[in-house]
């Protein structure tokens, strides 16, 4: 057994442990080093202070009564964790972008920089979180006592009870005064304190596995095991009542929980050094979670057979240990326990001390004060600083305070989730704030009050029902007899959970308050500002505009008011750094709006965004321009901005319209330049037989004295020409025709290859005649196509004359092949002349153009033939084209899609 | 659509089914006496499940990213998606 004094010297030596590893880790963060500090597994690590005492012990003592509750805890910030890109890395931005220092500041920030919301937050916040520190105490003092075994719960060793959670609440004040406000740091980032946060969170880990790993391998055997045990003992494994209104409750508290606890907000907004640290917590914080609860149940149920009845299953994690003899691992289970407490404490009452100082003591010091202590230069930052210690040292003592009070009673032990319901009312407006534009300030501040009046009469009254006679009288017959004021039973719905009873009332005239508030209330000029700074966070571009402000307070009196609040050094950073960007010495700066608000927002990094604001106008306001008068300013810029922006995007739309239009006018002016082209074309065509008619008939009237022989040679001739014109003047309205489908056209089922084999007897005298030699090629296996025959045939007849004619081989040979294919019907008539040019190859299917070779040869060829033999084959749904072979010559593939036989 | 929305919508669909498969009346599915590896099918159940969320989540972070695409700045001026530059 461990003597208690043993045991305390371990806690102040582990918390002298964390003071040195704070101290190197701020130190080594001065020193500019970019350490591991800065990694988002710090980061992930240090936002584990969600699971404190209540989950390290209690989370087994909810398993062993509540089944599989505790869970519900871990889930709902996972869930939140897993959608991290919609609202945590909204929540980051903002709080990065508007320099927010904790919750209170966030939403009176948002809302019009309100120092009543930010006061009323504030509040909220300590009074939800004084007995979640005092939890913490006792599960310290609690798990002391049950590791040295003193069993007599009122001395250890010449200790009370409450002299040890003093003691240990001031050893943490000093832990959180040195290192939480050892200055005022310009973004409130306290990087020892992190480290510290991230360490215990490895060591609260470590230390639960270690006893996890132990109960259910090395004493119980086995998961399957300690089931079956369990079972046979008759504890319900299964718990089929688990999952109803309240399961879905907790998962709801929880999730608001990780975004609203001042100490979550804290560790996650505050502290993130890095926005992109969020993907990686993603995925590694809900895995911290899921180690963390691996093993809760397994040591719950093992503690339930295992250790006598009436143990208190709280304290499982240290009585199993200590049941099997294994003090060493119930040492290291009981420093995970004291660090998950500690750094709670830590976290939660830096929180709080930022918020009770900018948000109380600061706006009350500057109104009292006119001008801001101007007999001590750095009058602020002290005290900002002094107020800070104060705070601290105040909130801790009001948790010991509530835990002296109600120590010995159990009104603690339901303290976790009372107070995630009580944070849960700053959800509604944080969400709002996000992402609802006409959310207004007093719909917040209404929204919020209503809501945390609900939860403190169902919920946290009643916390006292056991510790107090009128708190139980009132449960049972309400206010004055009002039995529908019943906290537990509002309105007569008495058969609900008290939890779920009072998320729902809360929660549902939260939102409701907030909804209709806002919708009857005017912004005024400020919050619509901040409004749209939240809302638009990804959206805005930052303004570059330098709207110079007229007659408003001198460079030299902003000088004046950083230097109080910031500290001489950090107002010369910010003023030398502003004149650069814009070109200019120090001394010569100019005060523009922009100026002014970013000046703002360092200050607001400091004293909150409410205090900052007062103070500037009171700058301000002894020039003629007020600070509300430069926040219209650049509230109007900002509508300048984007009004330009959307012209350009109409500008843009225009531009498109308008090149598609040139395109349609590009295309038209190429038909009627083709249009043209025929018909010059056509009437040189027709010329050349005109002429000719013309000048034999002339010579025909005139000449009386021809002799007949000459006079038949004349006639054919006109009787030729004529022909030619009509063959002409026919193609010309046969291709018409086609081009506009006038013509009735039919095509039936037909042999492709008798068309073929008919074709080549009609062309092979041409052939004779011209001693070109017509070779059949392969012949096609099916070839049942659907075509109109005879202009099948004249395609077939116009590629092989065509290919006859202007074949200039030695030894011309046409080879004429037919194939089936792929569904197509395939024909290919190539020859072995020099081919056709690359660049001519779409060009021979133009109307009257012939291929170049020909060009000065006239031969009674009209270049019209492929188009129209291009024509007919695409009214037979095939296609005609010059296809490219390994021969010299030029090849035409004609392809007609097979039908299928009937 | 563009990759990156995509992958957007993947993550919201992911929280969503996250929430649907972690409450009643899915949950109650699984909850039956049914012992497998001898624990209780429905912790086996949560706990494959947050897993799975886990895995799912490790992989599209990845993917998820600030810096607007070619294919984004096409479209419609509505879309809240024109990242601030910095």
């Amino acid at each position: 057994m461990l003597s208690a004094n043993f045991v305390i010297f371990i806690a102040v030596a582990y918390i002298f442990l964390l003071f040195i590893l704070a101290y190197f880790s701020d130190r080594s963060q001065k020193m500019g080093k970019k350490s591991f500090l800065n990694s988002p597994l710090v980061y992930t690590l240090s936002i584990s202070v969600y699971c404190t005492s209540w989950t390290f012990y209690g989370a087994v003592g909810s398993a062993a009564r509540n089944g599989l509750e505790f869970l519900a805890i871990y889930l709902g910030p996972t869930l939140v964790f897993v959608g991290w890109w919609f609202i945590l890395r909204k929540l980051v931005r903002v709080g990065r972008e508007q320099r927010i220092t904790s919750i209170a500041d966030l939403l009176s920030s948002r809302f019009g920089k309100s120092n009543r919301l930010g006061v009323l937050v504030t509040l909220i916040a300590v009074i939800g979180t004084t007995p979640y520190i005092a939890l913490q105490l006792k599960a310290i003092t609690n798990s002391i006592q049950v590791i040295s075994a003193s069993g007599n719960s009122s001395a250890i060793s010449g200790f009370g009870d409450g002299t040890l959670a003093l003691g240990i609440a001031a050893l943490m004040a000093l832990f959180t005064i040195f290192f939480g406000t050892r200055n005022v740091d310009a973004n409130e980032q306290h990087h020892g304190v992190v480290a510290a946060i991230a360490f215990e969170a490895i060591v609260k880990l470590v230390a639960f596995i270690a006893v996890g790993i132990f109960v259910v391998f090395f004493v119980g055997g086995g998961v399957g095991n300690i089931f079956a045990k369990a079972n046979e003992a008759g504890i319900d494994i299964y718990r089929a009542d688990s999952f109803g209104p309240r399961w879905i409750a907790i998962l709801f508290l929880s999730a608001a929980a990780i975004l609203c606890l001042p100490r979550q907000f804290q560790i996650t907004v505050v502290e993130n050094a890095n926005e992109g640290h969020l993907r990686t917590a993603g995925w590694a914080f809900p895995a911290y979670l899921f180690l963390m609860s691996l093993f809760t149940i397994p040591i719950a149920l093992y503690g339930l057979t295992a250790l006598p009845e009436g143990s208190n299953p709280d304290m499982f994690v240290l009585t199993l240990p200590l049941a099997e003899g294994n003090t060493l691992l119930a040492l290291f289970a009981f420093i995970g326990g004291f660090s998950s407490a500690t750094s709670m404490i830590i976290i939660a009452t830096i929180a709080l001390s930022i918020m009770i100082s900018n948000h109380i003591v600061m706006p009350i010091a500057l109104r009292s004060s006119e001008n801001l202590g101007t007999e001590d230069g750095r009058g602020v930052t002290r005290l900002l600083l002094t107020s800070r210690r104060v705070s601290i040292i105040f909130v801790l003592f009001l948790g010991f305070l509530y835990f002296w009070f109600s120590g010995n009673s159990d009104a603690l032990a339901s303290m976790g989730l009372i107070a995630f319901a009580g944070v849960a009312q700053f959800l509604p407006s944080m969400i709002a704030a996000l992402y609802w534009r006409e959310a207004s300030v007093n719909g917040a501040i209404w929204a919020t009050f209503i809501g945390f009046l609900v939860w403190a009469w169902t919920l946290f009254l009643p916390s006292f029902e056991n510790s107090s006679q009128a708190v139980a009288n009132l449960i049972s017959e309400g206010p004055f007899g009002l039995e529908f004021l019943r906290p537990q039973a509002l309105f007569g719905m008495s058969n609900m959970d008290p939890l779920v009873h009072s998320v729902f009332w809360s929660v549902l005239l939260n939102v409701v308050t907030l909804i209709v508030v806002s919708l009857f209330t005017k912004q005024s000029s400020l919050e619509r500002i901040q409004a749209n700074m939240f809302v638009d966070v990804f959206s805005l571009k930052k303004t570059g505009q330098a709207e110079l402000v007229r007659g408003s307070a001198t460079a030299n009196d902003l000088m004046f008011v950083a230097q109080r609040v910031l500290g001489g050094k950090r107002a010369y950073e910010i003023f030398e750094g502003f004149a650069k960007q814009s070109g200019v010495k120090r001394e010569e700066l100019i005060v523009t709006s922009e100026f002014i608000s970013r000046l703002e927002k360092e200050l607001a990094g400091t004293i909150g965004a409410a205090s900052a604001h007062v103070v500037l106008s009171k700058v301000l306001s002894g020039g003629e321009v007020s600070l509300e008068e430069v926040m219209q300013i650049a509230d109007e810029t900002q509508q300048v901005i984007e009004y330009s922006q959307r012209l350009e995007q109409t500008t843009k739309k225009l531009r498109a319209t308008a090149k598609e239009l040139k395109q349609a006018n590009e295309s038209l002016t190429q038909l009627d330049k083709q249009k043209d082209d025929f018909l010059s074309k056509v009437s040189h065509e027709v010329r050349t037989p005109m002429t000719s008619i013309r000048s034999f008939s002339e010579i025909l009237l005139t000449h009386d004295d021809i002799g007949d022989e000459q006079r038949n040679k004349f006639v054919s001739t006109i009787n030729q020409e004529s022909k030619r014109l009509t063959n002409l003047l026919d193609e010309i309205l046969d291709l018409n025709a086609l081009e506009k489908g006038e013509r009735i056209w039919v095509n039936r089922l037909v042999n492709g290859e008798e068309i073929l084999e008919r074709t080549i007897n009609i062309c092979s005298p041409i052939a004779m005649q011209k001693n070109v030699l017509l070779k059949r090629g392969a012949k096609a296996s099916n070839d049942n196509i659907n075509a109109e025959p005879d202009r099948l045939a004249q395609v077939y007849i116009n590629i092989i004359t065509n290919a006859i004619k202007y074949n200039d081989a030695k030894d011309p040979i046409i080879t004429i092949s037919s194939m089936s294919k792929a569904g197509f019907y395939i024909v290919d008539i190539a020859d072995n002349g020099s081919g056709i040019a690359k660049q001519d190859a779409e060009l021979i299917f133009e109307k009257f153009s012939r291929g170049r070779r020909t060009q000065g040869g006239d031969d009674g060829g009209l270049g019209l033939g492929l188009a129209i033999s291009r024509e007919i084959i695409d009214k037979m749904s095939g296609s005609l084209e010059l296809i490219e072979t390994n021969n010299s010559g030029a090849c035409f593939r004609v392809k007609i899609p097979l039908t299928k036989e009937e | 659509m563009s990759n990156r929305r995509k992958i957007e919508n993947g993550a919201l669909a992911l929280s969503i089914f996250g929430a649907i498969l972690i409450v009643p009346p899915l949950l109650n599915v699984f909850n039956v006496e049914v012992l497998i590896f001898g624990a209780p099918l429905i912790i086996i159940y949560l706990f494959s499940l947050w897993i799975l969320l886990i895995i799912a989540t490790f992989f599209l972070s990845r993917h998820l990213s600030d810096s607007p695409t070619l294919e984004q700045n096409n479209d419609s001026f509505e879309a809240d998606d024109i990242e601030g530059e910095n």
